[in-house]
């Protein structure tokens, strides 16, 4: 998820996109360019299994590390109240899936970007990170989803 | 509830589920309105200088960077504006798939704002959310009529958000023809939702308030105009040429507002689908104003609060309306066209209805086709002084009998209406590990 012109927001579409051309990986790999919360609902609505959503998240920790955690561990800040729709992202979009009883297992593997700011591409040092975060991708997704959520969807 | 003796001041610092910033300012003493004001507050945006120096070509893809809602509205304007400007002649067959892509925008445009902005209002919660867990058939109604319609725009558009596909005088990829008959299939499967809508919507509330203005809006005799017509006004009962849009829109700048205000005959004008639906009700598709007369939509309405009704009117029209333009195209087929093109000097104005109004673009080029000039006027800038001029008509009304909360609730409900689009926002995920 992301969108190439904001910069490291891009960050879950070049690894995704990566991880599609690997030859190893058979992961079902999808593209959610500029998706709002509407579009990202929709889509595990329709999608009905298991998930590994990819995207900058503000993590508070060093730029260019990772998380990979079920949504269901992290506290995720919604801007329900206070922005427009454009504001409106993965939280709100996971959020209004679960809220309407989407309950399959889904997990983030989020990255703290270095910057989001309008410029078309990754910043130099987040493109540099690429190597290693898809490789901790690909770990990722090589256990089965109900085995690293504990048997809980 | 009486307004004796109420002195308060109302400060929504950031009106919610709008696009943009914007900020509503009342005061009252000893229950007179003191102060009335609609702030805007977003920083200018500068994208006519940005297409300076550009090939007329780039233009309408770079403009529609405005708006991420209203992306084929700005494309399909400068496409018009620039082709005036070279005096370029798009063909019948683009001007359909315009017509289509267009449609397809305002169906999305609108189902995004009523059901996603407005109807929390009327259900009393703050935001779509909480209607998730207590209306999850509206909800997954809305997330289905919002796909479809950024599908049909992907179809045409070659993605959902800032086509490609179109370009000055034509299409650059056609669509595929299965595509199309799929998309209308979906459409026809999709009436019993649009059903529900009007079913949902003649639930709401709507609060009964009316101020008489002037309604502005595209007209055109053939048909209910979205991508062309001249530019008619309810107060002159005729239209002028959208290339004297500068005579309309009138742009003037006020101290509170960092957007431009306009007005024409009166202190203000009303741009949007309550404008359309006035102005041209008669060229809405039976099935519009069927949908019309069970919402208690009667022209000419002047209640700004039934703008929603109007949308949903319009997404009636244009589902119905696209199922009829997808049979032609079914019909006739499709064909790669020259879209070939000489540069020269010239100057254009294109212009077109765009969800939320009408929407001016305008261009020049000097010999050597580089884009020396621009101008846009959004709906938005046309409408704010609307706002303000009815916040300042309905405050003393509804003083006597609203507490303050019930008053700013339907001051910010009074400006979601309009559906402003103030700006585009940047967002990112924030999350906080629980230990």
């Amino acid at each position: 998820m992301g969108t190439v012109f904001n910069g490291d927001d891009g960050i879950g579409l070049a690894l995704v996109q990566a991880l599609s051309e690997d030859a190893e990986c058979s992961a079902n790999c999808v593209l959610l360019e500029g998706a709002d919360a509407a579009k990202v609902a929709s889509f595990l609505l329709e999608w009905n299994g298991p998930a590994i959503l990819v995207d900058a998240v503000n993590m508070n920790v060093s730029p260019g590390e990772h998380r990979f955690f079920p949504d269901t561990e992290a506290s995720m800040t919604l801007k329900t109240g206070s922005v427009s729709t454009h504001g409106l992202g993965l939280a709100e979009g996971l959020e209004l899936a679960r809220g309407v009883g989407f309950d399959k297992t889904v997990f983030i593997f989020g990255v703290q970007p270095f910057s989001i700011s309008p410029r078309q591409g990754l910043t130099p040092e987040m493109a540099a990170c690429i190597p290693l975060l898809l490789g901790a991708l690909k770990t990722a997704c090589t256990l089965p989803l109900r085995q690293k959520a504990g048997n809980q969807g | 509830m009486v307004s004796k003796g109420k002195t308060y001041t109302i400060d929504v610092k950031q009106i919610t589920r709008v696009e943009g910033h914007g900020r509503i300012i009342i005061s009252t003493e000893e229950g007179a309105v003191k102060e009335v004001k609609l702030s805007i507050t977003e920083a200018n945006r500068f994208f006519e200088n940005f297409v300076k120096g550009m090939h007329p070509a780039e233009v309408p893809w770079i403009v529609s960077r405005i708006c991420g809602i209203c992306c084929v509205g700005h494309q399909m304007t400068a496409s018009k504006a620039v082709e005036a400007a070279l005096g370029i002649q798009a063909s019948p067959q683009t001007v359909l798939l315009r017509k289509l892509l267009t449609e397809s925008q305002f169906m999305q445009s609108h189902l995004l704002h009523v059901y996603f902005l407005a109807v929390p209002d009327y259900l009393g919660v703050k935001s779509v959310m909480p209607l998730a867990k207590s209306h999850p058939d509206v909800v997954k109604r809305a997330l289905r009529l919002k796909k479809l319609s950024n599908d049909y725009t992907t179809v045409f558009g070659g993605r959902m958000l800032h086509p490609m596909s179109n370009t000055l005088k034509g299409w650059r990829k056609l669509p595929a023809m299965e595509e199309v008959e799929s998309i209308r299939e979906r459409m026809l499967e999709a009436i019993p939702d649009m059903k529900e809508t009007i079913r949902i919507a003649k639930t709401l509330k709507i609060p009964p308030y009316e101020r008489e203005t002037e309604y502005v809006s595209l007209k055109h005799p053939d048909e209910y105009a979205f991508y062309e017509g001249e530019v008619y006004s309810s107060d002159m009962k005729s239209t002028v040429p959208v290339d004297k849009y500068r005579e309309i829109t009138n742009e003037f700048t006020v101290a509170h507002s960092t957007t431009k205000w306009s007005k024409w005959h009166r202190d203000s004008y009303f741009v949007g689908a309550l404008a359309r639906v006035n102005n041209n009700f008669d060229q809405l598709l039976p099935e519009a104003k069927q949908a019309a007369e069970e919402l208690g939509l009667k022209t000419p309405c002047y209640n700004p609060y039934m703008n929603n009704i109007a949308q949903i009117v319009e997404v009636v029209h244009c589902a119905y309306n696209g199922v009829r333009m997808l049979d032609k195209v079914l019909e006739q087929g499709l064909k790669e066209e020259d879209i070939s093109f000489q540069m020269k000097a010239g100057r254009g104005v294109g212009s077109c209805e765009v969800p939320r109004g009408i929407l001016f673009h305008e261009y020049e080029f000097d010999e050597n086709g580089r884009c020396i000039d621009a101008n846009a006027v959004i709906p938005t800038s046309q409408n704010i002084n609307n706002v303000e001029q009815d916040m300042k008509a309905f405050v003393p009304r509804m003083l006597p009998e609203m507490s303050k909360e019930e008053l700013t609730l339907h001051m910010e409900m009074l400006v979601r209406a309009y559906d402003p689009c103030i700006s585009c926002a940047v967002h990112m995920m924030d999350v906080e590990f629980v230990d």
